[in-house]
């Protein structure tokens, strides 16, 4: 392969796009099914406030986990000092974010806190190890250079 | 009942320590992604023709990383009730 077609297509970018939908792949359903089962029990247990209480702690899990993948997605092809610049951005904002929802959350009588949290941490840990499980089953190459 | 015990239910303390909770959680996941991606450029540098590897390593480490700092505000929930 030439330099030209090296620069152009980018062999390292492509693997961590390729990973990031391997990650998608494999965590998607896992987690859907999880939420709904948490949504289920939920409101089998704690009535319409569980519900939406579930509702609520399963959508942050669900938007902030494909919010890391977009991130990985968008950074694939920049340099690892400005991937890091970017993912130390996105947990900031993250972090700002989950600090913004506790702040306007906590101030409503109906939510069931536990529904909340208990749901969000069942999807966020199945996410969590079903992205491990697409690392160590997606094969990523090392890039071996031409006039090497 | 004693006074400790009357002043304790007079002022209800647990949102204001969840929330000190909450930014302590968020230190732990700060330095690990900050630990993560120090190697990850690291290594880089040092064989730029595993970028890729590294990178992939560096994202699921981070994703990892960051789901403490979820598990934070998870307990900030419980913590707060």
């Amino acid at each position: 392969m030439s330099e030209n077609a090296q620069t152009e297509t980018n062999p390292h970018a492509e693997s961590v796009r390729k990973l990031a939908s391997a990650m998608l792949r494999y965590a998607l359903w896992p987690s859907v099914a999880t939420a709904t089962v948490a949504v289920l029990v939920s409101t089998l247990l704690t009535g319409t406030s569980g519900l939406f209480s579930s509702l609520i702690g399963v959508g942050v899990a669900l938007v902030s986990s494909l919010a890391t993948l977009a991130l990985m997605r968008k950074t694939a092809a920049m340099n690892p000092m400005m991937v890091m610049a970017v993912a130390m951005g996105g947990l900031v904002g993250k972090l700002l974010a989950l600090l913004g929802i506790a702040a306007a959350l906590g101030s409503l009588s109906w939510l069931h806190r536990e529904a909340l949290a208990l749901s969000m941490l069942a999807v966020v840990l199945v996410w969590a190890g079903a992205e491990a499980l697409a690392f160590r089953k997606t094969k990523i190459p090392t890039i071996i250079p031409d006039g090497r | 009942m004693s006074n400790i015990v009357l002043a304790q239910e007079a002022v209800n303390l647990n949102q204001g320590l969840a929330a000190i909770g909450y930014g302590l959680a968020a230190i732990g996941p700060g330095i690990g992604v900050g630990l993560v991606w120090a190697a990850v450029i690291n290594g880089t540098a040092r064989q730029p023709e595993a970028q890729g590897k590294l990178m992939g390593i560096g994202w699921t480490t981070f994703a990892l990383s960051e789901v403490l700092a979820l598990l934070g505000f998870i307990v900030y929930f419980i913590a707060s009730a």
